[in-house]
């Protein structure tokens, strides 16, 4: 089990464009933590999983597993274990030298090798499988097979790269549930990569939300912290928009009021927006975009409504039985279907109609012109 | 599973069907021409191709694997009579006119009661004496028992004439299948021209070794094109196609000249020597390297990483784990290296110079030289070089197998 520390850490591929993937990268991982790196594609979050196991040197910066400096260790001596989103099963092997492949090399005695096999196989309900093929195994067995050859070598670190990615559905759910398990169980440092919300936002101890670096950008770390901190207190619109599903919907003004706890905000349309929000830091006429998530959003009757209320005309309604989505046009932010409302109960409306609905004042997020977000000073509790 | 098919489709599958079974035709008339050729008497590249049974000879294939073919000329206007003599013996006169360099021989006496002993097998010898000539009234002059006698020795006992290497064998033989009359035959033993088997030898030996080497060379070259980041990496393989364009032949000079340098410090590899004609054929690798690199990079690297987080070094990675995969096409690659060598002649036919170290692709030529076309002949080599081949072929066939790298990686 193991801290892993990562200070300034800079990926570059190819050195003679001036082009990193991963800049300026801190992240400082407890034992037992686990933590999961989210990310559009093309963020460097493999990159940066990669890096931690010792397949991608490390350009600039330091990695430290354990207090130790490892930039320059190979990937056997790191102590980790690896689960790939393909699996990687050696597929001329059994599952048993599969899972002892590893200790085979280290020239580990057999019994201890037959023992800690067949512990793992316990542990992933393997125990029918151990003399078959991968190619006889299904997705989720295969995927077991995977996180078993890791468990067997007792890495103090457990590397994930997206590995429930090839599932299908109802076993990705099942499998998340036997990730988070095994988390309690072994109670060892976990590095997930997803890009998966519900499991990051799930499985996490602590996310780490990664963007694709700007030409100019500081760093692609965009913010790094619990799902739930993630969730209500986004530093950014990179954030705020990646967390949450449907996407946050963000409405375009400038700012009328500021007062201590809260402040009013214009839109484009001409609506009047109080939101709980210090935004001190700003000056009544600078450009602002406020947020709302589309599951925050009331009916424009209702008492909570005490934010002001957005009009537009319905586009699509989407009927998923427990939730209902309607998408429609506010004119707020200058493209189309801009808006988003989730709603728990089923709405008569249909598309081409107008829609007014309420917005909570404490459920209003808000960023200055470049994004940063003012800090909130409440946070909406949907009753 | 079957998409559903036009009517006509059945017409187009049975054209089809003809179509490949004329071209299988095609292809396999050569092979059995020259089956036929080596099973056919005498030297000839025209006749049947089925071969029959009364025209079908065997001593094309005995030449081939070495051993003596026994033939018996006949010599013309030859004559047996029998000169009984005084204590009950016989003795056998034969006598032509025709034949200038035979006149006529009398044996030494012998018993008829010996012929019994003697089979066709194991014909008794009998000591003929040249230039001796006999007494016309000592001949029996019946024909009646000159024809008993000549059935009785007919193939069973040899007349010998002279002794030690210039010894000369005569049978009395049928001069027809019925045996109405019977003649005397010379008896011709011809050997083997050529060391057929050991050029046989030499061309296995020579294709294994120099399979094994270029599968050797090949797929660990392969693997660092495949996986390693180098410089010039791309200007190399492309360059090894490039030059592999240009056949050896051309550089054939180039080849003699640079063994011949080389035979002068490294003996085993220079000219005249397997060796340096191993390492002459290890330069046409570029093929090859270019097949198993193509399959490498089918192969998920994401297995070998997972190797090296498991502690595998490189080699490792790639014996226990890339190899074993790979095999399918190491089988097609040697399958491929071995038919290249073993069918190789113009590199062959500059770098061996005695008879004995030839391989069979370059030795069989021996058998056509413009006066003498022994087609016969060579068609039996040419069967027999077949055979290392078709050997190989079957014991790879179990390596050639598909989905060796399913259930590994999800794709």
């Amino acid at each position: 089990m193991a801290d892993v520390l990562l200070s300034k850490v800079r990926k570059n591929y190819n050195p003679a464009i001036l082009k990193d993937t991963l800049r300026n990268i801190n992240l400082d991982i407890k034992d037992g933590d686990f933590i999961v790196f989210v990310g559009p594609s093309g963020c460097g979050k493999s990159t940066l999983l990669r890096m931690i196991a010792g397949l991608e040197d490390i350009t600039d910066g330091d990695l430290m597993i354990n207090g130790t400096r490892v930039n320059d260790v190979p990937p056997s001596k790191r102590n980790i274990g690896m689960v790939f989103q393909s699996y990687a099963l050696y597929p001329h092997m059994t599952v048993f030298d599969n899972m002892a492949f590893g200790l085979k090399l280290q020239h580990v005695d057999k019994k201890v090798i037959l023992e800690r096999v067949v512990k793992a196989a316990d542990i992933l309900g393997l125990e029918a499988f151990l003399e078959r093929k991968p190619k006889a195994l299904s997705g989720g067995q295969r995927q077991r097979v995977a996180i078993g050859r890791c468990i067997v070598q007792h890495p103090s670190v457990f590397l994930f790269d997206e590995p429930l990615s090839n599932l299908d559905a109802a076993l990705r759910v099942k499998m998340r549930l036997e990730i988070a398990k095994l988390h309690q169980e072994l109670n060892a440092t976990i590095i997930y990569v997803t890009h998966d919300q519900v499991e990051a936002m799930t499985l996490a101890d602590k996310i780490c939300v990664l963007s694709p670096l700007k030409t100019n950008a500081e760093s692609n770390l965009e913010q790094f912290g619990a799902p739930l901190e993630l969730y209500n207190h986004p530093v950014n619109l990179f954030v705020a928009g990646f967390i949450g599903s449907p996407k946050m919907n963000f409405l375009k003004g400038e700012l009328t009021k500021v007062e201590d706890d809260y402040c009013e905000v214009k839109l484009i349309t001409g609506e009047r927006i109080k939101a709980c929000i210090n935004a001190s830091r700003g000056s009544v006429g600078d450009k602002v975009i406020l947020g709302v998530r589309p599951e925050h959003i009331v009916k424009a009757d209702s008492p909570v409504a005490d934010g002001g209320h957005v009009t537009g005309k319905v586009v699509v309604t989407e009927n998923l039985g427990a939730e209902f989505f309607v998408y429609m046009e506010s004119g707020a932010s200058e493209v189309g279907s801009d808006f988003t409302v989730k709603s728990d109960s089923e709405l008569d409306i249909n598309s081409g109609d107008e829609f007014t609905v309420g917005i909570p004042s404490s459920a209003c997020y808000l960023f200055d012109e470049n994004g940063i977000a003012f800090p909130r000073t409440q946070v909406y509790k949907r009753s | 599973m079957a998409i559903v098919q036009p009517k006509n489709l059945i017409f187009r599958k049975g054209l089809a069907h003809v179509f490949l079974l004329a071209f299988l035709c095609l292809i396999m008339f050569p092979l059995l021409m020259i089956v036929a050729i080596s099973f056919r008497q005498g030297n000839f590249s025209v006749g049947d191709i089925i071969p029959r049974a009364s025209t079908s000879t065997l001593d094309h294939w005995r030449l081939a694997l070495g051993f003596d073919v026994r033939k018996l000329i006949r010599v013309s206007g030859a004559t047996v009579d029998i000169v009984p003599t005084m204590d009950g013996n016989t003795k056998l006169y034969v006598h032509t006119d025709e034949d200038a360099s035979f006149r006529n021989f009398v044996t030494e006496p012998f018993s008829t009661n010996d012929l019994e002993k003697a089979t066709e097998d194991a014909p008794i010898s009998i000591i003929g004496n040249p230039q001796r000539s006999v007494d016309e009234d000592s001949l029996l002059n019946d024909a009646k028992a000159v024809h008993d006698m000549c059935v009785a020795t007919a193939n069973k006992v040899a007349l010998t004439v002279g002794e030690g290497a210039e010894q000369l064998r005569y049978f009395i033989d049928k001069n027809d299948a019925e045996g109405t009359s019977y003649g005397v035959y010379k008896e011709n033993i011809i050997p083997p021209p050529f060391p057929v088997l050991l050029w046989l030898w030499n061309s296995v030996k020579v294709a294994f070794i120099t399979a094994f080497l270029i599968i050797c060379l090949s797929t660990t070259s392969a693997y660092a094109f495949a996986r390693m980041k180098f410089a010039g990496k791309t200007v190399i393989l492309n360059g090894m196609l490039i030059f592999q364009m240009f056949p050896a032949v051309l550089a054939l000079v180039a080849i003699y000249a640079l063994f011949d340098k080389i035979g002068e410090y490294i003996p085993w590899l220079g000219l005249n020597t397997h060796g340096g004609l191993i390492l002459s054929y290890m330069g046409g690798i570029a093929l090859h390297i270019w097949t198993i690199k193509g399959y490498f990079e089918t192969i998920d690297s994401s297995l070998e990483e997972a190797a090296a987080i498991d502690g595998a070094t490189p080699w490792q990675a790639f014996r226990l784990i890339l190899l074993p995969l790979s095999v399918p096409i190491l089988a097609v690659v040697f399958i491929l290296a071995f038919i290249g060598t073993i069918t190789e002649v113009p590199v062959a036919s500059v770098l061996l110079l005695d008879m004995n170290e030839l391989t069979l692709a370059v030795g069989s030529q021996q058998y056509l030289y413009p006066q003498n076309y022994l087609w016969g002949d060579f068609a039996a080599a040419a069967v027999l070089s077949g055979l290392p081949i078709t050997i190989v072929f079957l014991l790879a066939q179990r390596w050639l197998v598909g989905g060796l790298t399913a259930g590994g990686v999800k794709g």
